[in-house]
């Protein structure tokens, strides 16, 4: 697991059943994915939101800092804020 | 292609162009290089390669190669491999030997991570900050000179869009090439587990920096320039120092990170970003699960219209001006054999080359404006769930709906789906979409299935949706079992930027059209060329003496019954492919086709067909002395009268017309399509491949339907 800070209770994983979650990047709790993701700017720290959901039950795009991502749902679950 | 290559001739100074997706990199090389550019693969993958040679000055003329656009040394699809690839090993011959870094400055926070790790290979390196134009107007300030004594390195603002700042940046790679070799200190400092790694690897493997050493232990496992030996002590090297790639990746990169981030700050200050506004609003639309949908597919209409019909106006002339020249040939040259492979054999098979340009042409016009604007990285979002369950990727959409038009434009599309696994699919099931060239023989054949009048006149219009929906079935059911069966090669992502909406440049929109256009007359052409000479010869020649005889038989024949000149011709005509091999190879595939409710003059239209599959109607006229005409309804009145000379049925009952039409659907009957993706795959297996699958299924579907319904 990729985080900065120790794991407590308050961390949880990016909630994508609630369309105006944010918060601020803790880690990642896949290192695949989250190795990818911090190539693409997603640091903790980053402040994340989620903007957008696709059809079909597909991805969402996240607002990262000042940047527009597309993730699919599991990709962007693997992010843990706070 | 190594022929062609630019560095091969004589070696010149080298530039590799670097960059993150999205930086405007491609933009920049346009702008550098023009038309100059060649296009190929790197050596060994299907990764597209352009480079050209380019005046930096009066005497000095350098190799500029546009690199595959990556985040980072971390790759996780084949074309960022191929950075990697190419930057660790210095023997290679794409090894550069300076490297213009392309970052766009607005989102300098994230693309300076790339531009790090590169320098800490110790090439010369120029950070050409990109869209300095767009940043200045919307009031972003940079100090390029504080930001190149904190990099050390030259840093040129410019702009791929106009061009400015380009005469600066040639100045600097002028300097360049003079320049001794950089002795700064590297960016990132290795820590205590990776200094001793890199000792352990530099003793096995001459390396040129330390950064480099770490690179090849995180990618020993891959990297196909090292032989088995290197590979093994490299890991045992790591196995020495315990080393876990993971875990030093995301350490490395949070170092990097935590040492330009304050630099970036200091440096910049941000203004605000109009497009950056519309954007969200636009998106709000275009991404809209419903009205998004709505959009796409209105869009998607007025793209397959485009190719649909506004092709014909062009299409119609070179057919035109290729039939007067096969006329005019033979004309000049009398009747001869020569005249007949001249008109008949190579500029019909021209003709059938050319003809696809206007289609390839308006597709890629259309769709790359659709990719400059920003609009694809929607698509591909959008459906990304949709698509991801048959396998393939958001970008097939486009590939399958142009694919109605045409599979071979639809094939050359898929391009820009950088996993392998997700792009061959797409490649496999495009041609099973039925195109505009199956839609001469439906006409002709759906009357016998279904009767004008049937269902109060929209029986044969919902006939004809069936057989589109019965193509697209085929499709999406044959991806499934492509998803089954074929590996995967990388963890596929969606994981995608989605860039503000900007308005096209349309240099790059027109050169894309350009090289596309050219890679398919000269790639694929040659292909298509010699295949219809061979369908010519198979239809013009027949065993010795045999169409002489013929030609005398129907001669007798004719007179006998005191038919007029055309109709001699026309019988002629008719005995004489009878005759040939064609002839012969239909009536040798009889007892194969008999079971579908073929006999031998569907299997000599089913072998011309190959050449392209409207081809049939003109071949069914011929066959049945119709002369020249190879108008629709006079073909279909003709086939209608024919009787089976044992049972004295119709040939073409409901049964073997439905059976037929069933076989157009799937049959891989496009010899065009196959030089394509032979030319995208690079390798003649997934032509083969496909071919067998698509004729199997379309055997198999055919003897259901005969056997159901004869």
């Amino acid at each position: 697991m990729i985080a900065t800070s120790s794991t407590t209770q308050k961390d949880k994983p990016l909630c994508l059943s609630d369309d105006t979650a944010s918060g601020y990047v803790l880690g990642f709790n896949n290192d695949r994915l989250g190795s990818k993701l911090l190539a693409m700017g997603v640091l903790p720290g980053s402040k994340v939101e989620v903007l957008r959901k696709a059809p079909f039950g597909g991805g969402v795009v996240l607002k990262v800092d000042h940047h527009y991502l597309a993730l699919r749902a599991q990709e962007a679950a693997c992010i843990l804020i706070k | 292609m190594k022929a062609q290559d630019p560095s091969d001739a004589h070696r010149l100074f080298t530039f590799a162009v670097i960059g993150n997706p999205n930086s405007g990199k491609t933009s920049l090389f346009n702008q550098l290089t023009g038309l100059r550019q060649k296009t190929g693969n790197f050596p060994g993958v299907t990764v597209e390669k352009k480079s050209a040679n380019i005046q930096v000055s009066e005497n000095q003329s350098i190799t500029l190669i546009d690199f595959p656009g990556t985040y980072s040394l971390y790759p996780t699809a084949e074309d960022e491999r191929i950075v990697v690839q190419m930057l660790t090993n210095p023997n290679n011959i794409h090894y550069p030997d300076a490297i213009i870094y392309v970052a766009d400055v607005s989102r300098l926070d994230k693309h300076l991570l790339l531009f790090t790790q590169v320098y800490d290979l110790g090439l010369p390196i120029i950070l050409a900050l990109n869209m300095t134009d767009v940043a200045e107007k919307e009031g972003t300030q940079v100090q390029t000179d504080l930001l190149a004594k904190a990099l050390q390195v030259p840093v040129v603002p410019v702009s791929g869009r106009t061009g400015s700042g380009l005469a600066q940046l040639r100045q600097e790679m002028l300097q360049l090439c003079f320049a001794s070799d950089s002795t700064n200190a590297p960016f990132y400092a290795l820590n205590a587990q990776e200094i001793e790694l890199q000792h352990l690897i530099s003793k096995t493997f001459p390396v040129s920096t330390p950064y480099q050493a770490v690179l090849l232990a995180h990618h020993h496992g891959w990297l196909p320039f090292l032989n088995e030996a290197q590979r093994q002590q490299i890991q045992a090297a790591c196995q020495h120092v315990a080393f876990n790639s993971l875990h030093h990746q995301v350490q490395e990169t949070m170092q990097r990170f935590d040492r330009f981030t304050p630099i970036v700050q200091k440096i910049m200050r941000k203004g605000h970003s109009a497009a950056a506004t519309l954007t969200q609003r636009l998106d709000a639309l275009l991404l809209h699960p419903l009205l998004g949908l709505v959009f796409f597919f209105v869009l998607m209409l007025l793209v397959f219209q485009a190719i649909f019909s506004w092709a014909t106006y062009p299409m119609d002339w070179i057919e035109g001006v290729f039939a007067e020249a096969g006329n005019w040939a033979k004309y000049v040259l009398g009747s001869g054999w020569l005249s007949s492979l001249i008109a008949d054999g190579i500029l019909a098979g021209l003709g059938g080359v050319l003809v696809f340009i206007p289609q390839i042409a308006i597709l890629f016009l259309l769709i790359s404006i659709l990719e400059e604007v920003g609009y694809m990285a929607r698509v591909a979002f959008l459906f990304d769930r949709l698509m991801q369950t048959f396998g393939m990727n958001g970008r097939s959409v486009v590939a399958l709906i142009s694919g109605g038009a045409c599979a071979i434009p639809a094939i050359m599309s898929t391009r820009t789906i950088s996993n392998w696994k997700e792009r061959l699919i797409t490649i496999m099931v495009t041609p099973m979409i039925s195109c505009s060239a199956r839609i001469p023989v439906f006409i002709v054949l759906i009357g016998f299935v279904v009767p004008a009048e049937a269902l109060y006149g929209w029986g044969q219009g919902l006939a004809m949706m069936g057989l589109y929906v019965l193509g697209i079935g085929g499709a999406l059911l044959s991806a499934l079992v492509f998803k089954w069966i074929l590996k995967n090669r990388d963890q596929s992502f969606l994981m995608l930027e989605l860039p503000d909406y900007r308005p096209p440049v349309m240099r790059n929109v027109l050169l894309t059209v350009w090289e596309k256009v050219k890679a398919f007359v000269t790639e694929a052409g040659k292909i298509i060329i010699i295949i219809s000479i061979i369908l010519w010869a198979l239809a013009s020649y027949g065993p010795p003496g045999a169409l002489a005889q013929a030609e005398a038989e129907a001669i007798t024949y004719a007179s006998d019954n005191q038919l007029d000149t055309q109709e001699t011709q026309a019988l002629v005509a008719a005995r004489q492919i009878e005759a040939s091999y064609a002839g012969i190879l239909g009536k040798t595939l009889e007892p194969a086709i008999l079971p579908l409710g073929f006999d031998w003059k569907i299997g000599i239209a089913l072998i011309t067909s190959f050449a392209a599959r409207e081809v049939f109607v003109g071949t069914m006229a011929t066959i049945y002395s119709l002369g020249g005409t190879d108008d629709e309804s006079s073909v279909r009145a003709r086939m209608a009268q024919e009787r089976n000379p044992v049972t004295g049925a119709p040939v073409y009952g409901f049964a073997t017309a439905l059976s037929l039409l069933v076989f157009y659907v799937f049959a891989m009957q496009c010899m065009s399509t196959l030089a394509v993706v032979k030319r995208e795959t690079q390798t003649w297996k997934w032509p083969l491949i496909q071919f067998t699958f698509m004729s199997s299924l379309a055997y198999l579907s055919s003897l259901i339907v005969y056997q159901i319904f004869g």
